[in-house]
């Protein structure tokens, strides 16, 4: 019995933006192509009733739990930073991004007032 | 003693007993890792604290008295490179987070330690979970310790090996859609994923959150029950882990099956299956018969849409969960002096941070999520998953425990596995639809097939029944006693 397999086109650029993920040309090619064999495969799923039928979204059902607000230890400031890219005092450092400016640019902000202790 | 081939608990008993100490436990484990990872690739990272810690597990066992609330004092395991583990690299096998030194540790692991087990290391995956091969990860591949030219399975590749090659007793993973119960089959170890919701998810870095779950190997299914018992159980820093309360399952394995109603779904035994699987499968179903149990014919009508219901929902999920990684904070930041906004910059640092798969299975669940697409796509998989569900319940009313394969083949070689097809996503069939279900099941090793490959039975349980499937395992393992060893142990 030969299938009937619904042609898919799908513009992967656009996915690639709205996922904030940057992909190669080759990459692109690649990823288009198995992208839309997926969507052609996962077609057969149009085909089943499902009128009326209440979705799963988590096999365990619970209600949303509540706990009370209580202060509790955490981390410090510092080991908080360890695994950042880039640090400054007790900030996570980027790039100072300004559309159309290059990152180069040396403009400082205005510090925050220090609202956390390092505990260590 | 080769303690290699001991099983978890004959190691504890040897060490209660004052036979051997942690210290050559640990060094026997960390001496077959220097011999035989090169090769295997099981562990990515190991606990350079690990001998200290054996060290001080002696002392306290030599003290006596510990062992109540230590009831894994001294014993060495490992733990898949998901699980957050303080101070010691989490790296999800992923570029992305190929420095991160997590401040704290997964319940999971704190669980475990807190009770005297030694952390061995943490071991190789694919990356973020997303793969049945391990033959995705930033570290290099996984390789089957009965046959180095064959893949170890995934996603929990390097945990399967670990064990099934003597490098460790126990060892943890994460299931997803059978990243333990199938790699546990490829390499002839037990595997068990409880219920959804017996073990906390805190600290297990998620890929896809209504499926993900711990889940353990070891050789023997005592062992599996007992490490079980510790980590199950409520945890207030997962609000979808479960209040129930963990049962003692060692305390009841019931040897005799006299009386459980053993289902035999139709739609995974008209599948193509390897003929050597298909004979190994009717000798336990006769062997379970054989020790009391009745096989009934079951159905469960919807199984064949679970593939595209589980990779509609996962991939969906898993672009949300994922979604944290920016390189602001932690991660991987891509070394780029041009930037155009600060859209370029998370693009830059996540396009060069995650894998193609990764990026696949991303891309794939923003689709799915998207405007326009959303009902068509997720909710459609989300009402399926409820008619799956329904399913099984109603086939649990005429049957106690499920019995199916656990792959449709051994362990194939790595030169013909395609980790990033279609083709590859559609031998999940026997275990994605458990994930989706939320049900307990595990897989037993059975016999090796004629290429000296281990084959598997994939045992499901109800909700929260893992005594039953416990029960199962062990008639069929008392019967079979898959005693076999691969050459890495000679």
């Amino acid at each position: 019995m030969k299938e009937r397999v619904k042609q898919i086109e799908i513009d992967v650029k656009k996915i690639t933006s709205l996922a904030r993920i940057k992909i190669t040309e080759e990459e692109e090619k690649t990823l288009k192509k198995r992208i839309e064999k997926f969507f052609e495969y996962v077609e057969k799923i149009s085909e089943i009733e499902t009128k009326n039928i209440e979705p799963l979204f988590n096999p365990l059902s619970r209600e949303t739990l509540f706990h009370s607000d209580d202060v509790e230890d955490s981390f410090s400031a510092s080991s908080a930073l360890k695994n950042a890219p880039d640090v400054l005092d007790h900030f996570f450092k980027t790039p100072s991004i300004i559309k159309g400016a290059s990152s180069g640019s040396k403009k400082e902000s205005k510090p925050l007032k220090k609202s956390m202790e390092d505990e260590e | 003693m080769n303690l290699k081939t001991k099983s978890f608990l004959e190691l504890k008993e040897a060490l209660d007993q004052g036979e051997i100490s942690s210290e050559s436990l640990t060094l026997n484990f960390l001496d077959q890792i220097r011999k035989w990872n090169p090769k295997l690739n099981a562990f990515i990272h190991l606990n350079e604290k690990a001998l200290e810690e054996a060290q001080e597990a002696d002392r306290l066992l030599k003290e006596k008295g510990h062992q109540d609330q230590k009831p894994l004092l001294g014993l060495p395991l490992a733990f898949k490179d998901m699980f957050c583990t303080k101070n010691l690299k989490t790296t999800a096998a992923s570029k992305m987070l190929k420095e991160f030194v997590p401040p704290y540790s997964a319940t999971l692991v704190e669980r475990l330690l807190k009770r005297g087990a030694i952390n061995i290391g943490k071991t190789n995956q694919d990356e973020f979970a997303m793969g049945s091969g391990n033959q995705n990860s930033y570290w290099g591949e996984c390789r089957n310790p009965w046959n180095l030219d064959c893949i170890s399975g995934g996603s929990s590749g390097g945990s399967a090996v670990a064990v099934a090659a003597g490098m460790v007793p126990l060892s943890f993973g994460t299931d997803t859609g059978g990243s333990v119960r199938l790699p546990a089959s490829f390499c002839g170890v037990v595997g068990v994923k409880p219920t959804y919701g017996r073990i906390s998810r805190y600290g297990m870095i998620a890929y896809a959150s209504s499926l993900d779950q711990a889940g353990v190997f070891t050789r023997r299914v005592k062992d599996a029950a007992f490490v079980l018992e510790f980590v199950c159980g409520e945890d207030g820093k997962d609000s979808t882990c479960s209040p129930k309360k963990v049962p003692k399952w060692t305390e009841c394995l019931d040897r005799s099956l006299q009386g459980l109603r053993l289902g035999k779904p139709k739609e995974c035994f008209e599948k193509e299956l390897d003929v050597e699987i298909r004979e190994a499968l009717e000798e336990s179903f006769q062997m379970a018969k054989e020790a009391g149990a009745e096989v009934i014919d079951v159905s469960l009508p919807y199984l064949d849409l679970a593939i595209a219901t589980y990779y509609l929902i996962a991939t969906s999920e898993a672009s949300s969960n994922l979604a944290r990684y920016d390189g602001v904070r932690y991660g991987y930041r891509a070394p780029v002096n041009e930037l155009e906004d600060l859209m370029d910059f998370f693009s830059c640092n996540r396009g060069e941070g995650f894998g193609l798969e990764v990026k696949q299975r991303i891309l794939i669940g923003t689709y799915v999520l998207s405007t326009g697409y959303y009902d068509q796509y997720y909710k459609k998989a989300c009402q399926i998953r409820r008619l799956l569900y329904e399913g099984y319940l109603e086939v649990f009313k005429k049957c106690d425990v499920l019995l199916t394969p656990v792959t449709s083949q051994a362990a194939p070689s790595i030169h013909i596995s395609k980790p990033h097809s279609l083709s590859t996503y559609l031998k999940d069939y026997f275990t994605l639809p458990i994930n989706l279900v939320g049900l307990p099941a595990m897989s037993l090793p059975l016999k090796l097939n004629s290429k000296t490959l281990p084959l598997g039975v994939q045992i499901i349980a109800p909700h929260f029944e893992e005594q039953k499937m416990f029960n199962v395992a062990q008639a069929l393992e008392d019967r079979l006693l898959f005693k076999e060893f691969p050459h890495v142990f000679h």
